[in-house]
């Protein structure tokens, strides 16, 4: 097998992957969910990213689980802050 | 004909590609243990409540001077406690603008968490009325 096919296959192994040039960034912004870490009203929001092309597993559901909590949580520190008003 | 060795390199690069892409599709929702499925459907269940409120939040920011706990309304304050010459009240609401804008633009990221959120359970199998959608079933 000559040098160059065998950098083909692993350029393209490394394109599906996420790790070739350039597919770090979108392969994880096309196939997780967001990490999220952000601080508003006290609170700090942090999820595991969830990937899309596997079955879930028991981290993926409690990092959701965590973040839609969070989530709510920040949603009731806003309302709540417009109530002031 | 004549294949030269980069063309061949090529198909064989495709080939591979393909079959990988193949045998590595979406994950279904019957690949994931089942004591774990009521839990994403719940998850998946969550969606729409959050996406109101988050939407329901959104628009009272964005809205007019009569809505309360918007944008429009902190600002037409701050100009009246300005005109008045009413300092302290002016910098209060000055850093609740400041806080507000910033909550408009979490709001904003957090609109499209939700949307991933909902594509991860469409992905799966799961609807977000809380049930599966009876493709991966």
């Amino acid at each position: 097998m000559s040098r160059r096919l065998i950098a083909v296959l692993i350029g393209s192994l490394l394109t599906i992957s996420g790790c070739g040039p350039g597919g770090i960034r979108s392969t994880a912004s096309s196939t997780s969910a967001p990490p999220a870490t952000e601080t508003i009203g006290g609170s700090v929001t942090t999820a595991s990213p969830v990937a899309r092309d596997r079955a879930l597993t028991e981290a993926d559901v409690e990092a959701l689980e965590k973040t839609l909590d969070q989530m709510d949580r920040l949603l009731t520190e806003v309302e709540l802050d417009l109530d002031a008003d | 004909m004549f294949v030269s060795r980069s063309h061949l390199a090529a198909v064989v690069a495709t080939a591979a590609t393909a079959s990988i892409l193949l045998f590595t599709g979406p994950a279904a929702a019957d690949d994931m243990p089942d004591e774990l499925r009521p839990r994403v459907e719940a998850i998946c269940a969550r969606v729409p409540v959050a996406e109101d409120r988050v939407d329901r939040l959104l628009a009272r920011i964005d809205g007019d001077e009569s809505v309360r706990g918007s944008l429009a309304r902190l600002e037409a304050r701050l100009q009246r406690a300005e005109d008045d010459g009413r300092i302290d009240a002016a910098t209060v609401l000055t850093n609740r603008i400041t806080t507000r804008t910033a909550a408009r633009e979490l709001l904003a990221a957090r609109q499209n968490e939700i949307h991933v959120i909902a594509d991860l359970c469409a992905e799966h199998g799961f609807t977000t009325d809380g049930s599966t959608d009876g493709a991966s079933t």
